[in-house]
C-alpha cells in the first residue's frame, strides 16, 4: 500500500513540518505535539504527569522541574496557534504514587490559566487512577474514538479499522553515520497508523525502524526533520 | 607453630614468611608484596595460628577477604589444612553469594573462627543488627589481592568496612597481600591508615620471566593494523601442544571467542582439551573448566582477564599473550600464571595481533627487566560509595553524624573529605536532599534531635542490601536458550544492539538472537552463515604509561640505530625501514607529525605513544584549539600510538602547529577540554554506575522486575533530569570528574602537553600512509566530531547516505 502521506513544501528554516494525509493537513511540532489546523485541535500523547514525583514518593531524591517544564511546553503550543481543544492520546498520568497533592495542585493551577477543553482517550497508565481530580476539568472519552478520518486511540498499533493516531510506545529512532550515531524521539507515520512521540521529556522509549512505506520525523529540540532515505 | 608444621611437611619457610610471622606475633599490621605463587597465603596466615590455638570463647577471630568469589573454595582448603593437621579447635568457613541459606543463617548466630569472604559479603554482614556481637572477638583481617581491590571502588568499600571494624577494635591487625607495586607505600596507607608501625614486607624472590615472541616466518602475514592476528595463527598453533598445558590470554572477549574458534577449526581433534573462559560465560561452565584445568583434562584455555587472578593452576607450563600487553604489571601477572612454583621461571609467549605489537613485546621485555611497573592509585573520595555506605551504616544500628564523619575520614580514601560534602551526601541519601525536603515521610533515614540517624523501614533496608553488590556489576542481562538453559551474561548495551535473528559468537557457539525481554536475551543455536562478532566492552584498555614510556624508548633506540639483538626488532626491520623511508622514526626528544592526502581527505597524524585515552582527549583538544585559529571540521581517531585528524578541505596543519605553541598550553586546559569533547555524553554513561552505587536508581528485586517497571528510568534520563533541574548535584560533578580522570587520564594529558611543548616537532608529508599511520586509518575505532550542532551532525550523516 502506498503511503497516504505527503510532506508539504515549507520554508527551509521552519521549525515545524506540515503534511497532508487522508485529505487533512497536519502540522508536526517540535514541542512533541501534532496540530490539526482545520479543527483547531492539538494532539498529544504520553504526558506521564507525576512520573518524577512517583520516584520521589518512593524515596529517590529526584529534583523537581519536569512537570513545570512539560506544562510550559504545552502552554507554548496553545498560545502559538489558535488551539480550541486538546486531545490527549493516553497516559496522561504515570501512576497513583505520582498523583500527590503537589502534582494535583500544580496541574489545577495550570488549568485555571489554560481553561481550554482537554479530552483524554485513556491509556494503560491512566487506569491506575480511574477518576481524575475535578479541578483538572479533563473529560474522559472512549478509549477509541473517531475524529474526521482518524481514529484516536492510545496504542494505534492494535487498531485495525480506520487510520489510527496514538502514542504508547514512545518512539525513538537512531540514525547512523560512518562514525556517528544519534538517537532521538520521533513521529512515525505508517500506512495504517501514526505514532506520536511521548510528550513528557522524562520518558524513555522504544527504537523503531520504519518499513519502506512509512515516514519518520525526527525531533531535535528546535525542529522537525523528515527522514527520507 | 607454623614453623613446626612447615617442618612436618618438609617445607622451607622463605625470609618474607618468617618476617611476617614475627611481625604478626608482635601484633603489627602490614602489607606483603610478593609475586604470585610465592606462598603469600601462608605468610599472612601462619603467624595467626598460635592465636587460633589459644583457648578463647568461640567466634570470629580471623577474617580473610578475597576479591574473587571463585577463589574461596581453594583458599578455604588451604586455610583449613594447618588447622586440621595441628588439630586446632577452630573452624574455617567461607561466606559468599553461593553459601547455602542454612549455613548463612547458622553463621548469623555464630561466625566460624576463620571466615573467608568477599568485600561485598563483609559489607552485608555489617548491616545486620547482630554485627557488633558477631565481630566482637575479631583479631585480624587479611586482605588478598589488595592491588586489585585498591584500584577500584571495591577497595574504597573495603576501606570503609575496615574503618567500621576499627571502631570496635582499635588495635585490629590488618594484613594485605599484593603483587609487586610501584607505589607500595600508598597501598599500605590505604589498607592501614594512621599506623606508623605498619610494615611493608617485600619478598626477594627472583622469578625470572622468559618472554618470547611468536614471529611468523613471513612477517607480511601480520597486518599493519588490527586486533586479531588470525591470519598468522599458524605460527602460534605450531607452539601449542596439549601435552604442554597452556593458558592463552587475550585482551577482549571478542578476541577470545575468535581465537578459540580458530584453534578448534585448525585442530578439531583437540575439541575435548580446549576451553574458553571469559567473564560473560555462565559461572557453572567456568567453574567446570577451572576444575578441568586443575585435573589436567583441559589442556589449553583461551581466556580474558577473567583468569588473570585466582586459583593456582600448577599444571600450566606456558602462558600466551595475544595482542598488545597493554601494561607491564598486567603482563607480569599473566606470566605468573604459569608454573606456579617458587623460584622457577615463568614462560611467556607473545603472539602479535598486528605487526607493531612485536615492538611492544620487545619494549615490555626491557621494562620487566628494569622493574618498571605501573603505580596503582585508589579512587579519591568517591561520593557514590560514600552515599551507599551511609545507608549501610544506618541499617545495623543508628549512627551519630559526628561519629560517622570521624569514622569515614579515618580512611585514607576520605581523609580530606569536607564536612560540607559529607553533610550533602547525608542529606541526599538520608533525607532526599533539597528535593525531598517537602516529603519527610519518604526520607529513607530518620534523624533525631541529637543527630542520630537510622533507617526508617525494613523494606528500605532490604532494598539496600540488594544494592550492596552493585559496585562490581555492570548492568548485565542474562543469556538463555529459548528452552530456558542459562549460558551467561552480556552487557545490556550489547544485547540491546542485537537485531532479531542476528548471529553472534558466544561461548564458542554461533547463536542467534531470538528476543530480548525482561532483561533476558533469548537465543537459539544458529547453523552456518557468518556470525557477527560482538563488539563488547573491555577492548578499551589503553596502553599504560609505563609501557608507553618503554615503547618510546624502543623507538628512540631504533632511531639512533643502537645495537639490539632482540628477535622482534630483526623481524620488524623491513617494516621499520618502510617507516624510515616514507617518513621518520622519532627519537625520545622528538614528536612525529605526518600529513597525507588520500581519497578521504587531508590527514594529519601525531604520534605521541601515550595510550588511547590520552590521545582521545588530546585529539579533541588540539582540534578544538586549531579550529579556533582557523575554522575547520575535523574527524578524529585515536589509538594507543597516536592521533589522526581528517579534514575534508586542505588545512595548514604544519603551519598552524608550528606557529602556535599555545596549542600545547596548560592554560584553560579544563575549560578547553570540556568545550572540545562531549563530556556530557560521556558523563551520562559514567553517571549510570554512579547513580546505581549511590542508590538513586534501583534495578528491582531479582525475579520481580515487572513490578518495578513504573519506577524504571534509564540512567541517561536521570542524568538529564539532574543536569537540568539540579545542576549543582555533587554526583554529577563526580561523573564529570571521573570522565576526565578515567576516560582521558587528565594527569597524563598534562604531561603529554608538556612533552609536546618542549619536544622537537618533526613534520613529514608522506605520499601514502605509513606503517605508523595506517592503523589509525584502518581501525577508525573511536572517531568523534568537532563542535557541530545536532542538526549539522544529522545533515552530515544524511549526506553520507547519499554516497555509495
Amino acid at each position: 500500500m502506498a503511503s497516504p502521506l505527503k510532506i508539504l513544501p515549507q520554508p527551509a528554516d521552519a521549525p515545524s513540518c506540515r503534511i497532508e494525509i487522508l485529505g487533512e493537513i497536519l502540522e508536526l511540532l517540535p514541542e512533541r505535539a501534532l496540530y490539526w489546523p482545520s479543527r483547531k485541535t492539538l494532539l498529544v500523547a504520553d504526558l506521564h504527569w507525576g512520573k518524577d514525583e512517583a520516584f520521589r514518593v518512593r524515596g529517590h531524591p529526584l529534583p523537581e522541574g519536569v512537570l513545570t517544564s512539560d506544562l510550559a511546553r504545552l502552554t507554548r503550543c496553545l498560545v502559538a496557534r489558535p488551539v480550541e481543544q486538546v486531545y490527549v492520546l493516553g497516559d496522561l498520568i504515570h501512576n497513583r504514587d505520582g498523583m500527590s497533592a503537589t502534582i494535583i495542585e500544580s496541574v489545577s493551577e495550570w488549568r485555571i490559566q489554560n481553561p481550554i477543553p482537554i479530552r483524554l482517550a485513556p491509556g494503560n497508565h491512566d487506569r491506575h487512577f480511574p477518576s481524575l481530580p475535578d479541578a483538572w476539568q479533563i473529560e474522559c472519552i472512549d478509549p477509541t474514538s473517531t475524529l474526521g478520518p482518524f481514529t484516536l486511540v492510545h496504542d494505534p498499533t492494535e487498531q485495525t479499522t480506520g487510520y489510527a493516531i496514538g502514542g504508547h510506545i514512545h518512539p525513538l529512532h537512531t540514525i547512523h553515520g560512518r562514525n556517528d550515531r544519534i538517537t532521538l524521539p520521533c513521529f512515525y507515520f505508517g500506512p495504517q497508523f501514526a505514532i506520536l512521540p511521548a510528550f513528557s521529556e522524562f520518558t524513555g522509549g522504544q527504537k523503531i525502524d520504519p518499513t519502506p512505506d512509512a515516514v519518520i520525523f525526527l525531533l531535535t529540540d528546535q525542529r522537525i526533520l523528515p527522514l527520507q532515505r | 607453630m607454623i614453623e613446626s608444621w612447615f617442618k612436618q611437611l618438609g617445607w622451607k619457610a622463605h625470609g618474607f614468611q618468617k618476617e611476617t610471622w614475627a611481625a604478626q606475633r608482635r601484633g603489627q599490621s602490614g602489607l606483603i608484596q610478593v609475586p604470585t605463587g610465592s606462598g603469600k597465603t601462608y605468610a599472612a596466615y601462619g603467624g595467626l595460628l598460635e592465636k587460633l590455638a589459644a583457648p578463647k570463647p568461640p567466634g570470629l577471630r580471623v577474617l580473610y577477604l578475597t576479591p574473587l568469589r571463585a577463589m574461596t573454595r581453594d583458599l578455604e582448603l588451604a586455610l583449613k589444612r594447618p588447622v586440621e593437621d595441628l588439630s586446632l579447635a577452630a573452624t574455617v568457613e567461607s561466606r559468599t553469594g553461593d553459601t547455602p541459606a542454612s549455613m548463612k543463617a547458622r553463621q548469623k548466630r555464630r561466625l566460624p573462627e576463620v571466615l573467608l569472604t568477599t568485600p561485598e559479603s563483609l559489607t552485608l554482614l555489617l548491616t545486620y543488627p547482630e554485627a557488633e556481637r558477631l565481630f566482637s572477638r575479631l583479631d585480624t583481617v587479611i586482605v588478598d589481592e589488595w592491588h586489585e581491590l585498591l584500584a577500584s571502588k571495591r577497595g574504597t568499600q573495603v576501606e570503609l568496612a575496615l574503618a567500621r571494624l576499627r571502631e570496635w577494635h582499635p588495635h585490629l591487625q590488618t594484613w594485605g597481600m599484593s603483587a609487586t607495586l610501584a607505589n607500595p607505600d600508598e597501598a599500605l596507607a590505604h589498607l592501614v591508615p594512621h599506623d606508623p608501625e605498619a610494615l611493608l614486607i617485600t619478598a626477594r624472590i627472583d622469578r625470572p620471566i622468559l618472554l618470547e615472541s611468536v614471529i611468523p616466518k613471513d612477517i607480511r602475514s601480520l597486518p599493519w593494523a588490527g586486533n586479531m592476528g588470525l591470519r598468522a595463527a599458524d605460527a602460534l598453533l605450531q607452539k601449542l601442544d596439549p601435552a604442554r598445558p597452556t593458558l592463552i590470554f587475550t585482551n577482549t572477549r571478542n578476541q577470545a571467542e575468535m581465537w578459540h574458534e580458530a584453534i578448534l577449526r585448525a585442530r578439531p581433534e583437540w575439541l575435548k582439551q580446549v576451553g574458553l573462559h571469559h567473564g560473560s560465560l555462565d559461572r557453572a561452565g567456568r567453574e567446570q573448566l577451572e576444575a578441568g584445568l586443575k585435573t589436567g583434562q583441559i589442556r589449553l584455555v583461551v581466556a580474558t582477564s577473567s583468569l588473570d587472578l585466582g586459583v593456582d593452576f600448577s599444571l600450566i607450563e606456558q602462558v600466551v599473550q595475544i595482542g598488545s600487553p597493554k601494561g607491564i604489571a598486567r603482563l607480569m601477572q599473566r606470566a605468573g600464571r604459569s608454573n606456579h612454583r617458587m623460584g622457577e621461571a615463568s614462560r611467556l609467549l607473545c603472539m602479535p595481533a598486528s605487526v607493531l605489537h612485536l615492538l611492544e613485546f620487545s619494549a615490555a621485555r626491557e621494562a620487566i627487566a628494569k622493574g618498571e611497573i605501573e603505580a596503582i592509585h585508589a579512587p579519591h573520595e568517591p561520593l557514590d560509595v560514600l552515599c551507599q555506605h551511609i545507608v549501610t551504616r544506618s541499617i545495623g544500628a543508628a549512627f551519630h553524624e559526628d561519629a560517622l564523619f570521624k569514622e569515614i575520614t579515618s580512611t585514607r580514601a576520605y581523609r580530606s573529605l569536607s564536612r560540607e560534602r559529607f553533610d550533602w551526601a547525608l542529606q541526599l541519601v538520608g533525607a532526599g536532599g533539597k528535593t525531598l525536603a517537602g516529603y519527610p515521610d519518604y526520607a529513607r533515614l530518620a534523624r533525631d534531635d541529637s543527630g542520630n540517624w537510622s533507617i526508617k523501614e525494613t523494606k528500605q533496608a532490604k532494598r539496600h542490601r540488594m544494592m550492596i553488590g552493585t559496585i562490581t556489576s555492570d548492568s548485565m542481562v542474562q543469556v538463555r536458550f529459548l528452552g530456558g538453559a542459562r549460558i551467561g551474561n552480556v552487557e545490556e548495551s550489547f544485547a540491546g544492539r542485537l537485531k532479531p535473528g542476528e548471529k553472534f559468537l558466544f561461548g564458542g557457539r554461533v547463536l542467534q538472537q531470538h528476543s530480548f525481554r525482561d532483561m533476558t536475551l533469548y537465543v537459539k543455536r544458529a547453523k552456518g552463515g557468518q556470525a557477527s562478532v560482538p563488539r563488547w566492552l573491555g577492548g578499551k584498555m589503553p596502553l599504560s604509561n609505563q609501557l608507553a614510556h618503554a615503547l618510546r624508548r624502543s623507538f628512540d633506540q631504533i632511531a639512533r640505530a643502537e645495537p639490539n639483538d632482540d628477535s622482534e626488532l630483526s623481524a620488524l626491520a623491513p617494516v621499520l625501514q618502510t617507516q624510515r623511508e616514507l617518513s621518520h622514526l622519532p627519537q625520545a626528544d622528538e614528536v612525529l607529525f605526518e600529513t597525507c592526502k588520500t581519497r578521504e581527505g587531508y590527514h594529519a597524524f601525531c604520534f605521541t605513544f601515550e595510550g588511547r585515552l590520552v590521545n582521545d582527549g588530546l585529539a579533541a583538544l588540539l582540534a578544538y584549539r586549531m579550529g579556533r585559529i582557523q575554522p575547520a571540521t575535523f574527524t578524529m581517531t585515536a589509538s594507543d600510538y597516536g592521533i589522526e585528524w581528517l579534514c575534508p578541505e586542505p588545512f595548514p596543519f604544519q603551519q598552524t602547529i608550528e606557529k602556535n605553541h599555545q596549542l600545547f598550553s596548560l592554560d584553560q586546559l579544563l575549560e578547553d577540554t570540556l568545550e572540545s569533547i562531549n563530556v556530557g555524553e560521556l558523563a551520562k554513561r559514567q553517571f549510570r554506575g554512579i547513580a546505581r552505587i549511590a542508590g538513586l536508581t534501583f534495578d528491582g528485586y531479582p525475579g520481580s522486575r515487572k513490578s518495578g517497571k513504573q519506577l524504571q528510568a534509564s540512567s541517561g534520563l536521570l542524568y538529564d533530569v539532574f543536569n537540568r533541574y539540579d545542576p549543582e548535584n555533587l554526583l554529577l560533578q563526580q561523573a564529570q570528574q571521573e570522565v576526565l580522570e578515567t576516560q582521558f587520564e587528565e594527569a597524563r594529558l598534562r604531561d603529554t602537553l608538556n612533552r609536546l611543548s618542549s619536544a622537537r616537532l618533526i613534520f613529514k608529508e608522506t605520499p601514502r600512509p605509513t606503517p605508523l599511520s595506517l592503523p589509525l586509518i584502518a581501525d577508525r575505532l573511536t572517531s568523534k566530531l568537532s563542535t557541530e550542532s545536532l542538526e549539522e551532525r544529522i545533515a552530515r550523516i544524511q549526506k553520507q547516505w547519499l554516497r555509495p
